[in-house]
């Protein structure tokens, strides 16, 4: 329990929160939380984290900055156009704050690689643009007992909930992905920016409750917003005895790749 | 006439003080131990070294021409020129040196007087509103009320130790006349139901922060007025916070407990007291009847003066044919000579004649119409200015920074320059016979200023570095039953200008005559021109421009607050144990530094064990009058009940044999002696009980120190974030002390750690800094 004077200075509106206090700061020092994807939701959340001196961050992206990126994806900078997300975003959380550890993970993740990737992680943040990667992550907490929140944006509106192990999960809700062209994609959608950072920011606030284990966290509850009427509302869910993963008979025992096509812009880069 | 009843053991109190007194003339003690048991018995310390003032109690402002008459002797003869009538109702002797006021105590004795209770946090002065038994507008005589509970009362020992001093007020109808809306308990008469008895307020109070009463039951028969004391006496003496002066008076607790918990409280505490199956006051009735002393003939020649001093001062009773005057003392002095013809004069009338007011003037009564000429031409001949207009004495003013140590600002100099500023003035003042302006010197209230129609109190000011006195001014206080409300502040003038801005504004409230009471005159009018009259005279100017605005009234020296210090009105059982703390920390710096060896060694460790075995022995009602009590009363009270390891016994066997040998092998164990009693000081709650967390776990965590943490000079809310990491440290009920700047510091911290749920032991101002002690949730 050794803050530095700098430390108590930095983090002394937290401490003063009654429900962070000392005790929470520090379990805020000791946690590690997973970002998967360094986009419109990852950058808001990563940002927020490491600025409330998240011991441990780590970073999943395998793409480099696009300009189209910008509008929305605040840890990149105009520089940072055409260099690996991950390094961008590692610098500035350094710059935000020195105390946090950051790990990048230049990689997509798949049924093969992500129990290994997120097993040392408290926490895992799904900041992705797609229906395979969100049910992947789903299924790999779900099946690792990892808490996660799970977060999705679309023109003016946005979703979220959280999972913590026996709790409802994101196939309770949604058994499956959408057909393919049933969900316009955003490069045929669009978004408005400040949408990705209100959804951000909401999932580091679960993620940060989650830590310091105080406050309600959004299980059990989808917490649905339209930013054009700014209309919040949560709607209350049970878990599902008939969900394929974590119902009483479970259909899914083993990770797959469920097929979806991603962002046209995206896989562009990837070329 | 009775008044009160002196306490059965009331010698016994006198010969203790007159020990004491004895042992601090001889050195023995030292005048902060004197202090604090010469406190509760009325007797202050003035600014004059080596005098005090003696207050006298006057249940009811009740005092019988006889006793006026010996008071006014026994100042001649060992106090000052005058005596003076005080806010309370009662009187006071200044200037009597120390070697005197045993000699006073014993003459006031004598007559059935005592000033014990008249200072301290005791059960001070009762009052009852002055024209009690003859107000027209009356339910009944509440006097005897205040007179048979002060009888109770000051023969309870728990009166004179309670957290800070307790008002009792009576008021004998809903005008509330007696200031019951503002007192700890108050008490207006009521008939309900065919039987007379009153409803009571609770915890009101005037101070730096004042608050009327709060309304506690509709009715109380008459004979519950006695049960219903005991238990709010034993709340208060029970949960009060004895360790902050500041906040210790009932209001503060029924502020932090709550209503719903301090009811609860009271149901207990009203459960146990009617369990004792005390008897009901012994209420004896005041007749108000009139005598007719043969005077004489006195024809008086000016009859247009006696007529116009008629309408000024004379009233009707109740009682047909009697009448009652107002006799004006100006700011409550009155001549040890005046005060003599007075009771001489009154001494054929009855005793049942003298009230003193709550405005600091004499309210006589009973007197028959045909005696009026008398009175008249007695007043004449003896009372220069006693038939001026009333307001000039009604007019009320605290001592202030003449003799008061928390004083700001010089109010009696400003009262007497506003008094002469009046009188000189063409206005017609009688028409503000009724008007309340009050002045204080400090926001301490002394001078009544919640409660004024025009209240000032004292600040000061700074302009272009310099500081001039200067007085917020504040209007609109009403005392009534269910209306009671505090002045509010309008605005500010310098001192220089009071006196004017005063003249102006009651100009303007004497010229607007469409306004049935002052209030409506207020509403549409008033605090509008109050504004306007402060903006006006809010311009002061510079030094070099006028050095008059930085003089205060009747002062030669340029303002300044040097020598404002604490005041001494509660001093008590914790100056006591201060004193030895402080004795502690003396010889341990003298046993070290430089270090000393030898016999000299040997008896500074005699002292300490001394100071640390007496130190505590007050909480438990043990005031050691030879040496020997201090050991036998530490072994009954400490060793015995096991509240401090027996392994101590020896190191008090030997401090109690002064064996040096021992003394000097035990070292290690004095320390820790030391350090026990502290501990347990530290761990004790508002009603002397010690919270020491389980008996057997002490020894264990007494040689654990308690962390001290300096946050001076640590902003907000740094200081905050520092303690919650000192406190994340520790165990459960293990506590904390930290030290923190006066003002934004410490007017946040306390709170805010009190928020997150621990406790705050003590919160005590050092110097300009304070001392907070936090026990872990």
């Amino acid at each position: 329990m050794d803050f530095s004077e700098s430390q108590l200075e930095r983090y002394s509106r937290h401490i003063i929160l009654k429900d962070v206090g000392i005790e929470g700061q520090e379990k805020i020092l000791k946690s590690k939380i997973l970002i998967v994807g360094a986009g419109g939701l990852g950058a808001p959340a990563a940002l927020y984290l490491a600025a409330a001196g998240v011991g441990t961050l780590g970073i999943v992206d395998s793409d480099l900055v696009d300009t189209s990126n910008l509008q929305r994806q605040i840890i990149h900078f105009t520089p940072d156009v055409g260099r690996e997300k991950v390094i961008s975003a590692k610098e500035k959380i350094s710059q935000i704050n020195p105390d946090v550890k950051v790990i990048t993970y230049k990689e997509r993740l798949y049924s093969g690689n992500i129990k290994e990737a997120i097993k040392d992680y408290d926490f895992i943040i799904d900041g992705t643009d797609n229906f395979p990667a969100k049910f992947l992550i789903n299924d790999a907490c779900v099946l690792s007992k990892k808490p996660f929140s799970h977060g999705g944006i679309l023109r003016f509106d946005g979703q979220t909930l959280t999972y913590t192990p026996g709790n409802a999960c994101y196939r309770c809700l949604f058994k499956t992905p959408p057909p393919r062209d049933a969900v316009p994609t955003c490069s045929q959608a669009g978004i408005l920016g400040a949408i990705a950072g209100m959804l951000g920011t909401i999932q580091a606030a679960e993620a940060l409750k989650f830590i310091i284990d105080k406050g309600k966290l959004l299980t059990n509850r989808l917490l649905i917003f339209n930013a054009l009427d700014m209309e919040f509302r949560t709607v209350k869910f049970n878990k599902n005895p008939d969900c394929p993963i974590c119902g009483k008979k479970p259909t899914i025992t083993e990770l797959i790749d469920e097929e979806q096509p991603v962002c046209d812009l995206k896989k562009k880069n990837e070329n | 006439m009775q008044t009160y009843n002196l306490p059965d053991k009331f010698d016994d109190d006198i010969s203790n003080l007159e020990e004491l007194i004895n042992k601090c003339i001889a050195s023995e003690i030292t005048p902060a131990e004197l202090k604090a048991h010469r406190v509760p018995f009325g007797v202050y310390e003035q600014r004059k070294v080596d005098t005090y003032m003696v207050r006298i109690r006057c249940a009811s402002g009740t005092v019988t021409p006889k006793q006026l008459e010996e008071i006014s002797k026994i100042s001649e003869r060992l106090g000052n020129e005058k005596i003076h009538i005080t806010t309370r109702q009662e009187l006071q002797v200044h200037y009597v040196k120390l070697g005197d006021i045993i000699p006073v105590i014993k003459a006031l004795r004598d007559i059935g007087l005592a000033s014990r209770g008249g200072g301290g946090n005791t059960v001070r002065n009762i009052i009852a509103q002055e024209d009690s038994g003859i107000a027209k507008d009356e339910i009944f005589d509440v006097a005897p009320y205040a007179t048979a509970l002060t009888t109770r009362l000051i023969s309870e020992k728990d009166s004179w130790t309670l957290p800070r001093k307790f008002k009792i007020a009576f008021s004998s109808s809903s005008s509330d006349r007696g200031y019951a809306t503002l007192a700890d308990i108050g008490f207006i008469a009521r008939v309900k139901d065919g039987k007379i008895g009153f409803k009571v307020y609770v915890a009101g109070g005037m101070g730096a922060k004042s608050n009327p009463g709060h309304f506690f039951l509709d009715f109380i028969s008459d004979d519950q007025v006695y049960n219903l004391t005991k238990a709010i006496k034993n709340i208060f003496w029970k949960y009060g916070n004895r360790k902050n002066k500041h906040a210790a008076r009932l209001r503060f607790l029924f502020n932090d407990i709550g209503e719903d918990e301090f009811r609860k409280r009271f149901d207990q505490e009203l459960g146990a007291v009617e369990k004792e199956n005390y008897l009901p006051l012994e209420i004896k009735a005041n007749e108000n009847i009139g005598l007719d002393p043969d005077l004489g003939d006195s024809p008086v020649k000016d009859q247009e003066d006696f007529r116009i001093w008629k309408e000024r001062f004379v009233k009707e009773q109740k009682q047909e044919g009697l009448f009652s005057i107002i006799v004006g003392v100006e700011l409550g002095f009155l001549a040890n000579e005046k005060a003599l013809k007075l009771a001489q004069f009154l001494i054929p009338f009855g005793e049942n004649v003298i009230r003193l007011t709550k405005d600091q003037n004499i309210n006589l009564r009973n007197i028959k119409e045909k005696h009026l000429s008398h009175l008249y031409l007695f007043l004449k001949e003896n009372f220069n200015g006693f038939n001026r207009p009333f307001i000039l004495d009604k007019l009320i003013s605290c001592a202030g920074a003449s003799t008061c140590q928390l004083g700001i600002c010089l109010s009696r100099g400003a009262a007497r320059s506003l008094i002469s500023t009046l009188g000189d003035s063409d206005l017609n003042l009688d028409k503000l016979a009724n008007l309340k302006v009050n002045i204080s010197g400090c926001p301490n209230s002394c001078g009544q200023h919640p409660a004024a129609d025009l209240g000032f109190f004292g600040k000061a000011n700074r302009k272009d570095g310099e500081l001039y006195p200067a007085y917020n001014v504040l209007a609109g206080g009403v005392i009534k039953d269910e209306e009671t409300k505090l002045s509010k502040k309008l605005g500010e003038v310098s001192a220089k200008d009071l006196p004017k801005l005063v003249k102006e504004f009651l100009a303007d409230y004497i010229k607007a005559e469409e306004f049935k009471t002052y209030q409506d005159y207020l509403a549409s009018q008033g605090n509008n021109k109050l504004v306007e009259l402060c903006k006006k005279y809010s311009k002061v100017p510079s030094l070099a421009e006028d050095k008059n605005y930085y003089y205060d009234w009747e002062s030669k020296d340029i303002f300044s607050l040097a020598g404002r210090g604490m005041g001494e009105c509660s001093a008590g059982l914790f100056d006591l144990i201060d004193v030895d703390l402080k004795n502690i920390v003396q010889t341990t710096e003298k046993l070290n530094n430089p270090p000393v060896s030898g016999e000299a060694r040997g008896l500074l460790l005699f002292n300490l064990v001394f100071y640390a075995t007496r130190m505590l022995l007050i909480t438990r009602g043990v005031e050691p009058k030879v040496e020997m009590d201090v050991y036998t009363g530490f072994r009954q009270h400490f060793l015995d009940t096991k509240l401090v390891d027996s392994s101590f016994r020896e190191v008090i066997d030997a401090g109690f044999s002064k064996n040096h040998q021992i003394l000097l092998k035990e070292e290690d164990k004095i320390s820790d002696l030391v350090k026990a009693v502290k501990y347990l000081y530290e761990h004790m709650d508002n009603a002397f009980g010690f919270k020491v967390p389980g008996l057997e776990k002490k020894a264990a965590s007494d040689k654990k120190e308690r962390v001290v943490k300096d946050f001076r000079g640590v902003a907000c809310p740094m200081n905050f974030v520092k303690t919650k990491l000192e406190l994340a440290k520790l165990q459960s009920k293990e506590t904390l002390e930290i030290y923190l700047d006066d003002g934004e510091p410490i007017d946040n911290v306390p709170g805010s750690v009190k928020a997150e749920g621990h406790r705050i032991v003590t919160q005590e101002k050092i110097e300009d800094y304070w001392s907070v002690i936090i026990e872990k949730k």
